[in-house]
């Protein structure tokens, strides 16, 4: 059930950076900025997981070094956050 | 004048803008030119600093105006009347501080201030009040975006979330639609837009082959009927409308008269050559006939060959080979940069009625014998009337289009003309009219003092009324003026290139010296009391 949840959000935020990258694939643990993302597009990514997902993340959340697997990770904080 | 450098976009917004930044800058990297933005949601300071991308910009100025943002942060949207207040009288005096274009545009509301009836009052009544502050405004043009997202088929406007933490208030599609259609628009203050356009008729206008399936029988769906309609409007806008088909004559002039689904009559079509010579061979016989240059002409065609051999033969002509895609085909000639047309002016809209009475004033010229009996029988009408801010728009035009009866063949912006007349400067706009019909303003001089010697740094004329002497009415009603202000000399400056031989000639008859296009620039001096005594209504 948490495996589930966690590849799930995994993959949401996977997807988010390849619509905002313009990439067909993206690996986990490359940092943001080695992808060609910058601020304009993090902030594409942060808009489309508040729309999937509904987690208010500020822009700071994704910087240039952060990894797909650790915004996941942040999403994931984010979402148990308000409740726990 | 502005040509010196290579001038591009400066852009300013009340929201984050980068992303449109690049996105122009991606569209004008293969022209040379570059896109420069004002800090973060600045409008008021970039307009007001002379060290601004704005003001020390000779290019496009573009504004991006979302009337919410004036209020953003604040509670109440009548936060935003100061800066509204602010935003409007720095408006007003921006293109007498700046020599560029520019093209303001009011962005979408976002769906969350729609939603608020408070907030939707004060944007609405806001964006009335910027409208009509720019609507009158001599080179400011209100660029609407309203149907932008239907044009380029946009599915999704507005990113609420990146509007709030990062204020980027649209989507990237939205973004990439703006930068293309600014980009375009801009593009038109740097080339002439082109003036004819020249129809294919056979799955063009209608579907199906007229001399096969009849008059009848050739098909108008809702598609070629927008084709239509967009032609009718580029008429409006003053392009000449021709048709140039591999037909027989009489049954393309069958479904203009029969088919009741034609949206263009045979009066909007100016000129026409139906037959079996190539088309090329036709291009330029109308071009001789309308006595336009072939650089002007827009080819609409389905046939990819029939495109593909004008494309050869005239590389000048731009050809658009149209989609036998019904629904299709109105998209694309949307997206179409060659019927791109910034500036509507009367004059645009005069020049297609003008055009189809040519014919017959042709026809005169021919059968009259005597030249000055037909100029006595066209009962010319030339009347000089002081620049104004209502007809600097028009006069700058003149300037960057006229090419042949110009003679020092300066453009000027609207500003740079506004500079000139601040400056101790005087303008006058010349109108005429003859018995055929008026053909609006068609002609301009700008003029200044110097002691006794009255400078004539503009004296230009359209190439539409060459040959009816009106330049030398022009002369002659300027040295009155210059009598009037004391001076002795007019002194008129010129500049000779290959086009402007009507002028260079013009010049001859006064000076008695022959001037070539590859002549240094230089200044011919004319005696006021020579020409201000004659009787100005007699032909010299």
């Amino acid at each position: 059930m948490e495996a589930n949840e966690l590849k799930s959000v995994e993959s949401t935020v996977l997807e988010a950076w390849c619509g905002a990258l313009g990439l067909d694939v993206v690996a986990p643990d490359v940092p943001f900025a080695a992808l060609g993302g910058d601020s304009m597009r993090a902030v594409r990514v942060l808009s489309r997981l508040w729309r999937e997902l509904g987690v208010e993340l500020p822009v700071h959340t994704l910087g240039n070094d952060t990894t797909a697997a650790e915004l996941a990770t942040a999403v994931r904080a984010h979402m148990s956050g308000p409740t726990a | 004048m502005s040509e010196a450098r290579n001038p591009g976009i400066a852009l300013a917004a009340t929201f984050t803008s980068d992303g449109l930044r690049d996105a122009m800058a991606r569209r004008l990297r293969e022209s040379g030119r570059d896109v420069q933005a004002a800090p973060y949601g600045q409008l008021v300071e970039p307009m007001l600093d002379p060290g601004s991308v704005l003001l020390t910009h000779t290019g496009v100025n573009v504004v991006l105006l979302r009337a919410e943002d004036l209020y953003r942060g604040t509670a109440d949207p009548s936060a935003g009347d100061r800066l509204l207040d602010e935003l409007l009288s720095v408006l007003s005096g921006a293109p007498t501080r700046s020599a560029a274009t520019w093209l303001v545009a009011l962005t979408p509301a976002s769906p969350g201030a729609l939603a608020d009836p408070v907030a939707a009052r004060w944007i609405e009544a806001a964006s009335r009040r910027i409208t009509e502050a720019v609507d009158p405004l001599p080179g400011m043009h209100l660029v609407s975006l309203d149907d932008l997202t239907d044009r380029y088929e946009i599915p999704e406007t507005h990113d609420e979330y990146a509007d709030r933490i990062a204020h980027l208030p649209y989507t990237e599609e939205y973004f990439d639609a703006l930068a293309d259609w600014l980009v375009r628009l801009a593009a038109t203050t740097w080339h002439r837009p082109r003036k004819v356009v020249v129809l294919d008729c056979d799955n063009t206008l209608w579907a199906g082959v007229c001399g096969e399936d009849g008059p009848l029988g050739v098909e108008i769906g809702p598609g070629r009927r927008k084709v239509q309609e967009f032609m009718l409007d580029q008429r409006a806008r003053g392009k000449l409308l021709c048709l140039c088909s591999r037909n027989e004559e009489a049954d393309v002039q069958a479904v203009f008269a029969e088919n009741p689904d034609m949206v263009l009559t045979t009066a909007d079509v100016t000129a026409h050559r139906i037959g079996w010579q190539p088309k090329a061979q036709y291009l330029s016989e109308l071009s001789q006939e309308l006595g336009l240059a072939l650089n002007s002409f827009v080819f609409v065609d389905d046939d990819a060959v029939e495109c593909a051999s004008v494309r050869a033969a005239l590389p000048e002509v731009a050809v658009v080979e149209l989609t036998r895609d019904a629904d299709a085909a109105p998209r694309q000639l949307a997206h179409e940069t060659a019927f791109d047309q910034l500036t509507v002016t009367d004059e645009d809209r005069l020049r297609a009625d003008w055009y189809g009475a040519e014919p017959e004033r042709r026809a005169l010229e021919r059968s009259v014998a005597d030249y000055e009996e037909f100029l006595a029988r066209c009962a010319i009408e030339v009347t000089m009337a002081q620049l104004t801010d209502s007809t600097l728009d028009r006069a700058a035009q003149l300037t960057s289009r006229t090419t042949q009866f110009t003679l020092a063949g300066s453009a000027f912006t609207v500003p740079e003309l506004r500079l000139l007349l601040d400056d101790g400067g005087q303008g006058w706009t010349v109108r005429v009219r003859d018995a055929f019909g008026d053909y609006g303003t068609v002609g301009l001089v700008l003029a200044r003092a110097d002691g006794d010697v009255l400078d004539v740094p503009v004296f230009l004329l359209s190439c539409r009324v060459l040959n009816r002497r009106v330049e030398t009415r022009m002369l002659r009603m300027l040295c009155a003026k210059a009598r009037a202000a004391g001076c002795s000399t007019l002194r008129l400056p010129y500049r000779p290139t290959r086009r402007n031989a009507p002028a260079r000639q013009f010049l001859q008859q006064l000076s008695g010296s022959a001037i070539g296009a590859e002549d240094a620039p230089g200044a011919v001096d004319v005696r006021v009391a020579d020409w201000a005594d004659a009787p100005v209504a007699a032909a010299p």
